[in-house]
């Protein structure tokens, strides 16, 4: 046995390593399978993928590349925050000196064409899983969880899009806030919003609706940025991040990836 | 037998209990209360031998025995559960490697995958032996009916595959193979068995709660816990109402109207209150400054004398009428009248519509 054997079997048979990699090295079927079921994150991915499931040409990889730009969109982000601050006084001059001052400020950048990109990807994704009627039997409940997923990055997109705090930004959530005056019984200018009153005192006013609740005022101010922050850095990629878990997993529990018809 | 809900004399601890915690003692064949079965079991367990833990597994027989009205056969009962644990390793007339024939499927299969039938006493394969345990299962009462009924009691084939099973042992294969062989014969049997019962006793009501108590708790437990989240989830929704808000006050003084002059619009209160004050000849009326297509802030153009929304185009005369763009009625206005001393105060709280001729409401304007 040479020097180099001697070191390399030390190395891969101390306590240590064995007590990380519970199997060998992964050229045999059965290390393999082991390298897959005994990751934590890999063992939400199925053991053995079917030859269509990698073919371009049926997934567009547009799951996959939402998930990519996912975790692009993560990284940068957490970047981003260590030199934003969500308030009415320092964001847009954060955000100017990120672009302009900063090292390596093209974070924000690739955070914000990553965000794009990652909202078009998804709808793609969802319209390849439409045209390969994917979400029939057995696949119907990962459809529901895609829904939520796609929502959910709309909304970080959208809270996202408050950030900046230039005129684009506040105007266009205006505008995207004003639709939840609308909403039937939550919203003070939707449908039977009238009709919530004690005696002659309306209950549902500008100060009470669920876009009260969404800003933290009557409109787009301050307390809106910090709420738009909170959600946007925490809240959402958060639940997204465990349904992605959830999605992934049932891929996998549905049988893969499914086959050309 | 007494009803399940009454109270009955324990004939080994004398005290009273309610009869549905009653099991039958393996050693007297007696029903006795749950705390003196315990005991007893404990004090069987001590003893630590292999045979003592499978014991259980046949408490069924005795038990059944017993609700025949005879004595539990407790030694004979030992005995069959013994006796496959004891019996020597077999290989069922099988070869320790290799492929064999299923009995039962006919499939051809590796003979590792061998086990003892229960009902055959053959080797058959693993599925079939499956399959065989799952049909068993479901004729089976359940144990806790069992328990309490006691005379319905069906004696377990468990037992009554012991004696085949016996039979049908061989020889150990001398030499090399004699500690890997057991793993394939008879005791691998026993060890399903050995899980059986394991099964069996947790299905059996334990300590001083019984089943019956145990579900009340249960759901008890439940519906505190669901009030406690809703709860949570109320008080979570009413901390993302703020208290203080770090805006204009809705009711605010404006100056004097001499301040304002007459045919011009006067944007000074725009930033800071939302509100553009016009004075016409006869009347001060103001106008909202959001845009009722989708609540951006146009702009007064006093050349082309018109409001012009920088969103989507929108444009609104000086009297607050829409005349250009999306939006789909007229600017909003706004409560005013004379404070008392002698200042324009507005109220925007109080909003006045056109287009449901709320213009026309002494308090939407003031006359001066
Ligand atoms: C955050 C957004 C999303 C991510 C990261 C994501 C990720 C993935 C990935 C990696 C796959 C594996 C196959 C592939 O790459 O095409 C997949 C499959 C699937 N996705 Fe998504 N997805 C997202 C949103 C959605 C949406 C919006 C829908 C539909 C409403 C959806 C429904 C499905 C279904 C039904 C499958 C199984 C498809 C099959 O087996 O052929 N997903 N997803
Ligand atoms: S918001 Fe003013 S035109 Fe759309
Ligand atoms: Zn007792
Ligand atoms: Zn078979």
């Amino acid at each position: 046995m040479t020097a180099i054997q001697r070191i390399k079997q030390k190395f891969f048979e101390s306590q240590v390593w064995r007590s990380i990699f519970r199997h060998g090295y992964p050229d045999t079927r059965r290390n393999q399978s082991l390298a897959v079921l005994s990751n934590v994150f890999l063992h939400l991915h199925p053991v053995s993928v079917r030859k269509s499931g990698i073919r371009l040409s049926y997934t567009w990889c547009m799951g996959g590349i939402s998930f990519f730009l996912f975790l692009v969109l993560t990284v940068t982000g957490v970047m981003l925050m260590f030199y934003y601050r969500p308030t009415a006084e320092f964001a847009y001059n954060d955000i100017v000196q990120l672009r302009e001052d900063v090292a390596m400020g093209i974070m924000r950048e690739l955070h914000r064409w990553g965000a794009h990109a990652m909202v078009i990807s998804v709808w793609l994704h969802m319209y390849r899983v439409f045209l390969t009627g994917s979400y029939k039997p057995p696949r119907e409940f990962n459809w529901a969880v895609g829904v939520i997923l796609l929502k959910l990055t709309l909304l970080l997109s959208f809270t996202g899009y408050l950030l900046p705090w230039d005129q684009l930004a506040i105007w266009a959530i205006t505008v995207g806030t004003n639709m939840a005056r609308a909403t039937p019984g939550a919203g003070h200018e939707g449908p039977f919003s009238s009709m919530i009153k004690l005696g002659d005192i309306p209950l549902l006013h500008s100060g009470s609706d669920v876009r009260f609740a969404l800003l933290g005022g009557r409109f787009v101010a301050a307390p809106a940025l910090l709420r738009f922050y909170v959600l946007h850095c925490v809240g959402f990629p958060l639940i997204a991040g465990v349904l992605m878990a959830v999605h992934f997993w049932r891929v996998r529990k549905d049988g893969g990836v499914s086959g050309p018809l | 037998m007494a009803d399940l809900k009454s109270e009955i004399k324990c004939p080994s601890c004398g005290e009273s209990r309610l009869a549905s915690s009653f099991l039958t003692s393996k050693v007297s064949g007696q029903k006795i209360c749950i705390a003196c079965f315990r005991k007893e079991k404990k004090a069987a367990g001590a003893s630590g031998s292999e045979a003592a833990k499978a014991s259980p597994a046949k408490a069924e027989t005795p038990k059944a025995a017993a609700a025949e009205g005879g004595e539990a056969p407790r030694a004979a009962a030992l005995e069959a559960a013994t006796a496959p644990a004891a019996a020597p390793a077999t290989t069922g007339g099988l070869a320790a490697e290799g492929m064999a024939k299923c009995p039962a499927c006919g499939k051809e299969m590796d003979v590792k995958r061998f086990v003892t039938s229960k009902k055959s006493g053959q080797k058959v394969c693993n599925m079939c032996y499956q399959a065989e345990r799952k049909a068993g299962k479901a004729d089976q009462p359940a144990p806790s009916a069992a328990a309490g009924a006691g005379a319905k009691a069906k004696p377990k084939p468990v037992a009554a595959a012991a004696g085949p099973h016996a039979s049908a042992a061989g020889p150990v294969p001398a030499g090399a193979g004699g500690a890997a062989a057991p793993a394939m014969a008879a005791p691998g049997a026993a060890r399903v068995r050995a899980q059986t019962v394991r099964l069996r006793s947790v299905d059996q009501p334990s300590g001083d709660v019984d089943r019956r108590d145990f579900l009340g708790w249960l759901a008890l437990g439940w519906t505190a816990f669901t009030a406690a989240s809703a709860q949570s989830a109320i008080a979570l929704g009413r901390f993302m109402f703020p208290n203080v808000l770090f805006e204009p006050p809705s009711t605010f003084k404006i100056g004097y109207p001499e301040e304002f002059e007459i045919g011009k619009v006067d944007e000074r209160f725009k930033a800071s209150n939302g509100i553009w004050v016009i004075r016409s000849e006869s009347m001060i009326y103001v106008l909202s400054t959001v845009c009722t297509h989708l609540g951006c802030t146009p702009n007064w153009l006093e050349t082309e004398r018109k409001f012009k929304c920088p969103c989507h185009g929108s444009g609104f005369q000086k009297d607050g009428i829409n005349f250009e763009g999306p939006a789909p009625r007229p600017l909003e206005r706004f409560r005013v009248k004379r404070a008392e001393d002698g200042q324009v105060e507005v109220d925007t709280s109080k909003k006045f519509q056109y287009e449901l001729g709320q213009w026309n409401d002494p308090e939407s304007y003031l006359v001066v």
